[in-house]
């Protein structure tokens, strides 16, 4: 294998899995098939191995202001015990990356893209060396050493029960604690799926040990492991939107339709670019399905009217509606759900409709039932 | 990985079989498990022609689009129809069912050209 490999590499291979190059890493794409896997998260559970995504710590006397000063979000409003979701912009309010927050008393834990780790160190590292952050916040690559594994489905609760990782039913959507002996277990209520689900840090040592204990439940819960590719397609479903395929750092928040994400309150590095961009952006990213047969894939034209108006930027067969949809940069005018374009797929125009995310109604805050008490 | 005795292949993985009014095309069972879950199968025109390695279809899995390539040159006399609305059985039944397409080749020479059973397994050995 050419690329860089998690712990679990060889569960991987006993299951069958099949592997893709992704971020520079070697990881598993499918096991019994990215539809197969797709329907277990909705319905049942999945198992993931996201252990290629970045860890990184803020750390140090200055580490949240540093953390608030390169965070488009406001790391303060959330409390100690939350994650948030945020990004990091250059000073022309470009997307670097998109991230989570763990927010601790008195550090963070950003969990960064696979592809982006180590620009988003380098970038990190150069803001902490200026002043009033030299010497006083530490970047800390903390990846390198970790394994993160993600139960995800309506079944996740019951999942995490039979695990012995009941406490974590207790969490709100978006909430984390920290397990184990040492705290060296960190669990989160978060996903990338739009259901139930839960991310799990840990030691690189202990991942083999957590996906053995979970995939013992694979039998008696249903619970399926699930590769990168179900991943994107469940992502696809809830309009949750991948960095390098539908934003990047030629893209601002706004036309992203993140800038929920973005405070405009505080000081933070981007903040007077996007400050003057903000509302005047000429394209947005939308949802839209197709009408007739086909795939709308990233890179096709969009038009309307004969005219073209933006580009897709991802697309699939939604296993869940069994239809294309797909996401798409069109010019802000052409942007209401309900307006017909065409996507040009092989140099024929399919009729498509522009339409609300998420496809699929997005259950992450749904209230968790224990089946035993406490 | 199957690979029937009575069909001749391509070295893009697709399959051929002779038959008294023209060929039959479809893709092999390596193929169909390399793309995963096929969901669309964009089929040519009844009538179309094509120089052999020319694209003339595509079929899209959930994750990737792949062409498949005329083993010889030829006019296309018929396309499975079934796979408009069940492109899943080129995965469940690849050299029956999942066929694709039938052409009627141009030249004999082209189809002496295709591998045997023999040569494509080799093939598939160098590929794994």
């Amino acid at each position: 294998m050419a690329g860089r490999v998690t712990p679990l590499v060889d569960h991987h291979k006993r299951l069958g899995a099949r592997f893709t190059e992704f971020g520079g890493w070697e990881m598993p794409v499918q096991y019994s098939g990215i539809i197969d896997e797709h329907l277990a998260v909705r319905q049942g559970c999945g198992l993931f191995d996201l252990s290629h995504m970045g860890e990184v710590e803020i750390r140090g006397p200055l580490a949240l202001e540093f953390a608030q000063w390169v965070l488009t979000n406001d790391v303060l409003k959330a409390a100690p015990g939350r994650v948030q979701y945020s990004l990091l912009c250059s000073e022309t309010g470009g997307i670097i990356d998109d991230l989570l927050v763990y927010r601790h008393p008195d550090y963070v834990t950003l969990i960064v893209n696979a592809s982006n780790t180590a620009k988003d160190l380098e970038w990190l590292l150069q803001q902490a060396n200026k002043p009033p952050y030299r010497g006083k916040v530490a970047i800390v690559n903390v990846g390198e050493e970790r394994a993160i594994l993600a139960v995800q489905g309506p079944k996740a609760p019951e999942v995490m029960e039979a695990a012995g990782l009941g406490e974590v039913l207790d969490l709100p959507y978006m909430a984390f604690c920290l397990l184990g002996d040492n705290g060296e277990l960190m669990v989160s209520r978060t996903g990338y799926t739009g259901e139930i689900g839960y991310e799990l840090y840990m030691p690189a040592g202990d991942a083999a040990h957590w996906w053995e204990r979970f995939m013992m439940l694979a039998e008696p819960m249903g619970l399926k492991p699930v590769g990168l590719g179900a991943r994107d397609t469940l992502r696809l479903e809830m309009g949750y939107t991948l960095y390098g395929s539908d934003i990047d750092e030629s893209t601002t928040p706004w036309e992203a339709g993140l800038g929920w994400a973005v405070k405009l309150s505080k000081e933070f590095i981007g903040r007077d670019a996007l400050a003057a961009s903000k509302g005047r952006h000429s394209r947005l990213l939308v949802g839209f399905v197709l009408h007739d047969r086909g795939i709308a894939r990233g890179g096709y034209t969009v038009q309307a009217e004969g005219q073209p108006i933006g580009k897709v930027t991802s697309g699939c067969i939604s296993p869940t509606l069994n239809r294309a949809v797909g996401l798409a940069y069109v010019d802000i005018s052409r942007s209401k759900p309900g307006t017909p374009v065409q996507i040009v797929i092989r140099g024929k125009e399919a009729a498509a409709e522009i339409a609300p995310l998420p496809f699929v109604p997005s259950r992450v805050k749904d209230p968790v039932k224990r089946c035993t008490e406490k | 990985m199957k690979v029937p005795a009575d069909l001749k292949y391509t070295k893009s993985h697709e399959w051929t079989k002779v038959t008294d009014d023209g060929i039959i095309v479809g893709i092999t069972d390596y193929a169909q498990s390399e793309m995963g879950d096929i969901v669309f199968a964009d089929l040519p025109q009844v009538g179309a022609e094509y120089k052999k390695g020319e694209s003339m279809a595509v079929i899209e899995s959930v994750k990737a689009v792949s062409d498949i390539y005329a083993p010889v040159g030829g006019t296309i006399i018929e396309v499975n129809e079934a796979l408009v609305d069940s492109p899943e059985l080129i995965n469940e039944d690849c050299y029956g069912e999942g066929w694709l397409l039938k052409l009627s080749p141009h030249s004999q020479a082209e189809l002496d050209e295709l591998l045997s059973p023999e040569e494509y397994e080799e093939l598939l050995e160098n590929e794994g």
